[in-house]
C-alpha cells in the first residue's frame, strides 16, 4: 500500500497551494452548502490564506472563508506549493 | 432528450399569459444567488410601482412590481436570493415551491457575469426544474472591465433558453431582457428543460422515476428532477411523499442506499458534483479572458483583513468608525462632548439642534405645541388635548424618533455590504465570535445594537441557521444602543464630579453589558436545540467595488420601511397603553403623575428593587416609563422629583455612588424597549418566545445589578 503524503485537510493545507479536493467528510447544511459553491471532490482550488482563522480559498475567480471546523473535514491533496 | 417533446404545460404556451382588463399579463419570478445584483434589477425595472407583502406563513417579505412594455403587464415577483434550490432553508423552500407550484410564465434567473462559476449553480438549479427560463447574466460591464468577456449566444444554445447580458445598475441591456421574456412568454422563443446526464447515477434515477409516477402528490415536479433530487435526500420532498405516498418514501429511500453502496459514493455529492463539471464545460466554451484582471487593491485590502494580527483589529476599527460616524450624525456623541470638554458648550448646543435626532425632536415637539395650543384655545378637555398632544402624537412620535436611526444605520451596514467589507469582518471576528459559540457574522447585527437594537435584530436574518438567528435576537437588546448612551452620559456626568470618573463609569457599564451579553449566549447555546450544534462559518469573499448609492439607498429603505409595517402599529399602541398609564388614574385624567396608575405600579414595583438599591417609587416609575423608549428614563425621572435637570434629580434622589451605578447597569440592560420588542414579535411571532425574551432580559438585569450593587458596597472607594 503506498502513502500519499501529499494527502492532507483543508486545515493544513499551506498558503499558496493549489489543493485537489478529495473527499468532503460532514453531514450537514453547510457540507452541502460547499458543494453547491463548487467545492466538490476533484475540484481544484487555491489556498489564499490559512493562517489562525478561517481558511480562505479561491475557486475560479470566487473566494470563500472556510470555517476551521469544517476545514478540518474536507480531505485534499496537495497539487502545487 | 428524447423524452422532451411530452414535458410539460409548455407546448400550450400562449394560454399562460392572462388577458385581463383587455391587456396581455405575464406572470414573471426573478430568481438568483445572493450578490448577483437580483434587487437592483427588480427595482430597476420595477421603479416605484413595487409592493411588499408576505410570503403566507413565512416572515420573510415578498417583493412584487410591475412595469409595462408595449401594452403588456409583466408581473414580476422576486423570489428571495438564495445559492440552490435543495429546500435546505425557508428562502430555498419559498424560492422552490413559487416556481413548482405558482408557474411563472417566466423565470428569469439573474447571474453574476464575475463569478459565474457560483452563480451559474442555482441557474443551473432552475433550468433542471422549469422551461420557461430567460438568463440575465448581470454586471456585464464590471465583467468587462476584468477582462472577462462572455459569449451569450454560445451560452443560449447550451443551455436551451435565451442568455441576455445586462448591467441593472447602468440600465444596460434591460429592453433586450423583456422582450427575451415576452418571447418566451408567447412561445416565440422555443426553450427546453435542462436534462444533464448523471453517470452512473442516472440508472437508479430512471428506476425510481417509474415508481414516482404512481404518486399524485408529486404530479407538479418533472419526475425526473424528482428521482435524481430523491436520491440526493430532499427533505421537502421526502416530506411530501411521507404524507401522500408513505410506501414510496421507504423506496426512495433503498434507492439511495443501493446507489451509494454501489457506486461508491453519496448520490448528493455525485449530483454536485455532475453540476459543476456542467458548469466548468459550459463556462470554459463561453468565457473568453483577455489581459489580467488588477486585483492590487484587493489583494491588498484582503492581506489586511485576512492576516492573522491584523484581522481582527482592522475589523473592529471598521466598525467602531461607522458605528461612531452614525452616532454623529444622529445625536452628534462624540462631537459635542468633546465640543463641551473644551469648553464651547454653544457650539456644541448648535451642533445637537442640527443633529438628526435634534431635528426630529424639534418638529415633534412644535407640532405637539401648535395642537395643544389650538386645541385648547377651542375649549377642549384637557383628557383629549393630553391624548392627542402626548399620546397620539407620542406614539407617532416613537415610532418617528426611531425611523431616522434605523434608516441610517442600514445605510452604513449596505455601505459595508455593498463594497464587500462586510464578509472580510466576517471572516476576521470569526475566532472571537466562536469563542461565545457564535459565527463571525454574528459580530454585524449585533455591531448594528450599539446603533439601535432594532436593525440588530432585523439583522439576524443574515445568520446561517435558525438557532443562531435566535440566540442573536435574545442577545441582541444587552448591547447597549444610542438612547441608552445618552442615559449613561447623562447619568454618569450628574453622579461622578471628575470627567474621568464619569469616563470610568461609562465604560465599566458598556463592561459589563457585553459580558451579560456573552453569558447570556453561552447559556442560550446550552439550552436551544440543536444543542451540539457548532456554528461552521462558510462565506462567500465577493469581489471589492465601489458601492453604488442606490443599492444602498434601496437596501436602507426597503429595511426603514418593513420596520414601519411590522414594528409600527405594536409600537403605537404600546406606546398609547403607556401613556393612558401615566395620564389617567383612579380619579380619571391626572395632571400629575403621583395620582396616575403609573404611580400605583411604581410603587408595587419600587420594593422588588429595594434589594438593589433602587427601591423607590420615582426609579420604578422612570423604568417603567423607559419602556416607550429608553430616553424616557432621564425625562420621567426629572419630572416625577420635580427637577429641572438630571443633576438636580439625582441630587434630591440622594443616591450613593454605588446605588448609581447600580441604576446605570440596570437602566442599560433591564427589559428591550417596545420597537425592539415589537421587531422581536414581528419577526418571530410566538408569544412565548416574546414573553421568553422579557423575562430573559428582565433576570438577567437582575442578578447582575445585584452583583454590580453587592460589589460596589464592598469597595469603600466607590
Amino acid at each position: 500500500m503506498t502513502v500519499d503524503y501529499r494527502r492532507t485537510t483543508l486545515e493544513l493545507a499551506p498558503p499558496g497551494s493549489q489543493v485537489r479536493v478529495v473527499e468532503i467528510r460532514h453531514h450537514s447544511g453547510q457540507a452541502r452548502r460547499l458543494m453547491e459553491l463548487g467545492v466538490v471532490p476533484g475540484a481544484v482550488v487555491r489556498v489564499v490564506s490559512n493562517s489562525a482563522g478561517p481558511v480562505v480559498i479561491e475557486a475560479g475567480s470566487a473566494r470563500f472563508a472556510i470555517g476551521r471546523g469544517l476545514a478540518r473535514k474536507i480531505v485534499v491533496e496537495v497539487v502545487e506549493q | 432528450m428524447t423524452r422532451l417533446a411530452r414535458e410539460h404545460a409548455g407546448t400550450q404556451p400562449q394560454s399562460r399569459a392572462r388577458e385581463e382588463g383587455g391587456r396581455r399579463r405575464v406572470r414573471v419570478a426573478l430568481a438568483g444567488a445572493p450578490n448577483v445584483g437580483k434587487s437592483t434589477l427588480f427595482n430597476v425595472l420595477v421603479g416605484a410601482r413595487r409592493f411588499v407583502g408576505n410570503w403566507p406563513g413565512k416572515t420573510i417579505d415578498r417583493y412584487e412590481g410591475e412595469l409595462e412594455h408595449h401594452g403588456v403587464v409583466l408581473r414580476l415577483v422576486d423570489l428571495p436570493g438564495t445559492y440552490s434550490l435543495s429546500a435546505l432553508s425557508e428562502e430555498e423552500v419559498i424560492a422552490r415551491d413559487f416556481i413548482v407550484h405558482e408557474k411563472p410564465d417566466v423565470v428569469v434567473v439573474v447571474v453574476n457575469a464575475v463569478s459565474l462559476e457560483t452563480t451559474m449553480y442555482l441557474a443551473l438549479q432552475v433550468l433542471e426544474l422549469y422551461d420557461r427560463v430567460v438568463v440575465a447574466v448581470n454586471k456585464m460591464d464590471a465583467a468587462a472591465r476584468r477582462g472577462l468577456h462572455v459569449l451569450l449566444d454560445r451560452m443560449s444554445r447550451a443551455l436551451g433558453v435565451p442568455v441576455v447580458g445586462v448591467s441593472a445598475l447602468r440600465g444596460e441591456g434591460l429592453h433586450e431582457l423583456i422582450e427575451s421574456v415576452l418571447a418566451v412568454a408567447s412561445g416565440a422563443a422555443r426553450t427546453q428543460r435542462l436534462r444533464l446526464n448523471y453517470g452512473g447515477l442516472a440508472h437508479y434515477a430512471a428506476l425510481l422515476e417509474g415508481e414516482l409516477g404512481r404518486c399524485a402528490a408529486l404530479r407538479d415536479y418533472p419526475p425526473d428532477w424528482a428521482a435524481v433530487r430523491l436520491l440526493e435526500g430532499d427533505s421537502e420532498l421526502e416530506k411530501v411523499l411521507a404524507e401522500a405516498c408513505p410506501e414510496l418514501l421507504e423506496k426512495a429511500r433503498q434507492a439511495r442506499r443501493r446507489a451509494e453502496e454501489e457506486l461508491g459514493a453519496e448520490p448528493a455529492l455525485l449530483a454536485a458534483s455532475t453540476r459543476y463539471a456542467f458548469i466548468s464545460e459550459l463556462l470554459r466554451s463561453c468565457v473568453v479572458y483577455s489581459g489580467v484582471a488588477r486585483k492590487s487593491t484587493s489583494e491588498l485590502l484582503d492581506k489586511i483583513y485576512l492576516s492573522r494580527l491584523l484581522g481582527l483589529p482592522a475589523a473592529l476599527t471598521t466598525l467602531m468608525s461607522v458605528v461612531v460616524v452614525a452616532f454623529a450624525i444622529n445625536t452628534g456623541f462624540p462631537l459635542v462632548q468633546i465640543l463641551e470638554a473644551l469648553g464651547h458648550s454653544d457650539l456644541a448646543e448648535l451642533v445637537e439642534a442640527y443633529t438628526l435626532s435634534g431635528l426630529v425632536n424639534a418638529a415633534l415637539s412644535g407640532l405637539a405645541d401648535i395642537t395643544a395650543s389650538t386645541l385648547s384655545a377651542r375649549g377642549v378637555s384637557p383628557l383629549l388635548i393630553s391624548l392627542v398632544t402626548e399620546g397620539i402624537l407620542g406614539g407617532v412620535g416613537a415610532i418617528l424618533a426611531f425611523l431616522p436611526l434605523i434608516f441610517l444605520v442600514f445605510i452604513f451596514f449596505g455601505f459595508l455590504e455593498d463594497t464587500g467589507v462586510m464578509a472580510r469582518i466576517a471572516v476576521a471576528s470569526h475566532a472571537l465570535m466562536e469563542k461565545v459559540r457564535l459565527s463571525g457574522k454574528a459580530l454585524l447585527p449585533l455591531a448594528l445594537g450599539l446603533g439601535c437594537n432594532v436593525p440588530a435584530i432585523m439583522g439576524t436574518k443574515i445568520l446561517p441557521s435558525d438557532k443562531e438567528k435566535l440566540v442573536a435576537s435574545f442577545v441582541a437588546p444587552l448591547i447597549p444602543c444610542q438612547a441608552r448612551l445618552v442615559i449613561l452620559l447623562a447619568l454618569a456626568t450628574a453622579l461622578f464630579s471628575s470627567a474621568a470618573a464619569a469616563l470610568t463609569a461609562l465604560i465599566l457599564v458598556y463592561l459589563v453589558a457585553l459580558l451579560a451579553a456573552g453569558i447570556l449566549t453561552l447559556i442560550l447555546n446550552r439550552v436551544i436545540p440543536p444543542k451540539e450544534e457548532v456554528p461552521e462559518l462558510l462565506v462567500e469573499l465577493p469581489p471589492y467595488h465601489v458601492p453604488s448609492i442606490r443599492v444602498i439607498w434601496w437596501y436602507a429603505v426597503d429595511n426603514a420601511l418593513h420596520f414601519l409595517k411590522k414594528a409600527g402599529v405594536i409600537i403605537f399602541l404600546l406606546s398609547l397603553a403607556t401613556w393612558a398609564l401615566l395620564r389617567l388614574g383612579p380619579s380619571g385624567y391626572v395632571e400629575s403623575v403621583e395620582n396616575s396608575f403609573a404611580y400605583i405600579v411604581g410603587s408595587a414595583v419600587a420594593p422588588l428593587l429595594a434589594p438593589i438599591g433602587l427601591g423607590r417609587w420615582e426609579i420604578a416609575l422612570a423604568l417603567v416609563s423607559g419602556f416607550i423608549a429608553k430616553e424616557s428614563v432621564l425625562a420621567t425621572l426629572i419630572i416625577a422629583t420635580s427637577s429641572t435637570s438630571a443633576a438636580e434629580a439625582l441630587s434630591r434622589l440622594a443616591l450613593s455612588p454605588s446605588q448609581a451605578l447600580t441604576l446605570m447597569v440596570f437602566a442599560t440592560l433591564y427589559m428591550p424597549c417596545l420597537a425592539t420588542l415589537a421587531t422581536f414579535h414581528a419577526q418571530y411571532r410566538r408569544p412565548k418566545l416574546t414573553l421568553a425574551f422579557v423575562a430573559a432580559s428582565l433576570v438577567l438585569a437582575y442578578a447582575i445589578s445585584l452583583v454590580t450593587y453587592i460589589v460596589c458596597q464592598a469597595i469603600p472607594v466607590v
